[in-house]
C-alpha cells in the first residue's frame, strides 16, 4: 500500500482485509496478521498522531492496537462492521484510555440486556457490506469544509467548541457542518433519519 | 417496547467519534444498548471513522515494530486497559436487565450493596465513581424513586440527561420508560412524577447544579446540588 493515495478506496485494490481477519480469528494465522499489521498500524499511528500524541506514544499505542486486534480477532463479525471500522473502534478506545485516562463505556453486542434488532436478516447482512462501500464513497465526496469538520471531530479528539475556536467559526456552524456531513452519508444509504428528536 | 425518546444525533455522532466525556459516553452507550435505532446510528457514524482510517496518510512505523508485536502475540499478561467486566449489583434492577456499559460501573457490589443514600422523601441516590476525568461534572449517579414520587420542580444551570433503567415517569406531558432519554437544558423547568406501582431507577448525568424554583424545594438544594 502506498502512502500517497488519500482517496484511494483501499478495499477495492488492497488486501482482502475481512478474509485476513477471519484467518487470524479462526486459525491464529501469523502471516495474515503480518499483512493486517502492515496495512493498519501506520494508519492507526497517523490517527493517534493527529489526536495529539507524541511520535513515541503513537508508535506504542499503534502496536497496542494491533496486539488487541490479534487477541480479539475471533470477535470480529463482518456483518456488523468492516475491518477498518472495527480497528477504528479499538484504536479510538485505546486512545481514550491512554490519552485521556478515561474509561470508554462500550456497547457490547453480546450483552444479554441488549434490546434486539427487530429485523436482522441474512439479506441485511449482505446489504451491510454494500453499505460500507457507500459510506466510504460518501465520505470521500464530502464538501471540503464538511470533511474538515468531520475529520477534526473524529481524528483530533476535539469537542465541537474547540473545533469552532480553532477554525474561527461559530459553534453552530461547526455543529451544522458535522450534521450535514452525517446526513449526507445517511442519505446515500437511503436512510431517512429519525422522525423525532 | 423500544425507546421513544432518544439522545440528539449530535451526541450519538460525538460518541462514535470518541469526543464525549466519560459520563455522557456512559449514558449514550447504555441507552444504545436498549435502543436498536440509536445503535444503528452509532454504527453508521463509526463507519465514517473506518472510512477516514482507510483514507489516512500512513505514518511509518519504527523498524522492527512488527517483529516486536509478533514476539508478544502469545503473551497474555500485558493486556493493558482491557479491564474485565463482571456481573454485579442487581439490587434495584432485575437480573440481566442492567446493560453492559453500566454494569462495569457497578462491579464488585454484589446483591443490594449499592450504597443508596436518602436525599428526599421517596428518593434515593447512588453515586457512580469514575476513574477518569469527570471534569465539571457532578455525578453521574443513579436515582431510585418510589412509585408516585414527585421530584421537586427545578431548572438547571447546565444540561441534565436522564436515562430510565426501570419503571417510568411523566414530565411536562411526556412519558418516559425504560430506555428513554430526557435532555433538559437551562431553559427547562420540570417536575417529574413517577408512575404508580413500581419504583423508577434512572441514570443521571449533569454538568451543572440544579436550580430549584419553589420556596419549599429550596430545602432540597443542599441535597441535590453541590
Amino acid at each position: 500500500m502506498n502512502t500517497s493515495v488519500r482517496s484511494d478506496l483501499a478495499s477495492d485494490t488492497g488486501p482482502d482485509l475481512a478474509g485476513l481477519m477471519a484467518a487470524v480469528g479462526a486459525d491464529r494465522d501469523r502471516q495474515a496478521f503480518g499483512v493486517l499489521f502492515m496495512h493498519f498500524a501506520p494508519r492507526v499511528k497517523a490517527y493517534l498522531l493527529r489526536s495529539g500524541s507524541s511520535d513515541q506514544l503513537a508508535e506504542e499505542l499503534a502496536q497496542e492496537t494491533l496486539l488487541r486486534v490479534w487477541r480479539k480477532a475471533h470477535q470480529f463479525n463482518p456483518s456488523i462492521a468492516s475491518p477498518s471500522t472495527w480497528v477504528f473502534r479499538i484504536a479510538r478506545n485505546i486512545r481514550i484510555d491512554a490519552l485521556r485516562r478515561d474509561h470508554r463505556p462500550e456497547i457490547d453486542p453480546e450483552d444479554p440486556a441488549l434490546a434486539p434488532e427487530r429485523d436482522a436478516s441474512a439479506d441485511q447482512q449482505i446489504e451491510a457490506a454494500q453499505q460500507r462501500e457507500k459510506i466510504r464513497a460518501a465520505v470521500d465526496m464530502l464538501p471540503p469544509e464538511q470533511k474538515q469538520a468531520i475529520l477534526m471531530s473524529f481524528f483530533e479528539d476535539k469537542p465541537h467548541s474547540e473545533i469552532a475556536e480553532q477554525l474561527g467559526l461559530p459553534l453552530g456552524t461547526v455543529k451544522s457542518r458535522i450534521r450535514l456531513a452525517f446526513a449526507r452519508v445517511r442519505k446515500t444509504l437511503g436512510d431517512n433519519s429519525g422522525e423525532e428528536g | 417496547m423500544t425507546a421513544r425518546h432518544h439522545p440528539t444525533e449530535d451526541l450519538l455522532v460525538a460518541y462514535a467519534a470518541g469526543g464525549l466525556d466519560e459520563p455522557r459516553s456512559l449514558l449514550v452507550a447504555t441507552h444504545s444498548a436498549l435502543c436498536p435505532r440509536c445503535r444503528s446510528v452509532v454504527s453508521k457514524a463509526e463507519a465514517i471513522g473506518g472510512a477516514l482510517l482507510d483514507a489516512a496518510d500512513a505514518a511509518p512505523m519504527n523498524a522492527g515494530a512488527l517483529q516486536s508485536v509478533l514476539a508478544r502475540l502469545d503473551d497474555d499478561r500485558d493486556a493493558i486497559g482491557d479491564r474485565p467486566i463482571r456481573v454485579s449489583a442487581e439490587s434495584e434492577i432485575a437480573s440481566g436487565r442492567i446493560p453492559q456499559p453500566l454494569r462495569g460501573y457497578l462491579e464488585g457490589r454484589a446483591g443490594d450493596s449499592l450504597s443508596w443514600r436518602r436525599v428526599a422523601p421517596g428518593i434515593r441516590r447512588h453515586d457512580l465513581s469514575m476513574k477518569g476525568s469527570a471534569r465539571g461534572y457532578e455525578g453521574p449517579y443513579l436515582l431510585r424513586l418510589e412509585p408516585e414520587a414527585v421530584v421537586p420542580r427545578h431548572g438547571h444551570h447546565g444540561e441534565e440527561m436522564t436515562l430510565v433503567l426501570e419503571g417510568g415517569f411523566t414530565d411536562n406531558g411526556a412519558h418516559f420508560k425504560r430506555g428513554d432519554v430526557q435532555q433538559a437544558d437551562g431553559s427547562i423547568e420540570h417536575q417529574p412524577i413517577v408512575d404508580p406501582g413500581k419504583p423508577c431507577v434512572t441514570l443521571v448525568v449533569t454538568d451543572g447544579p440544579l436550580r430549584f424554583t419553589g420556596l419549599l424545594p429550596r430545602l432540597f438544594r443542599p441535597i441535590f446540588g453541590r
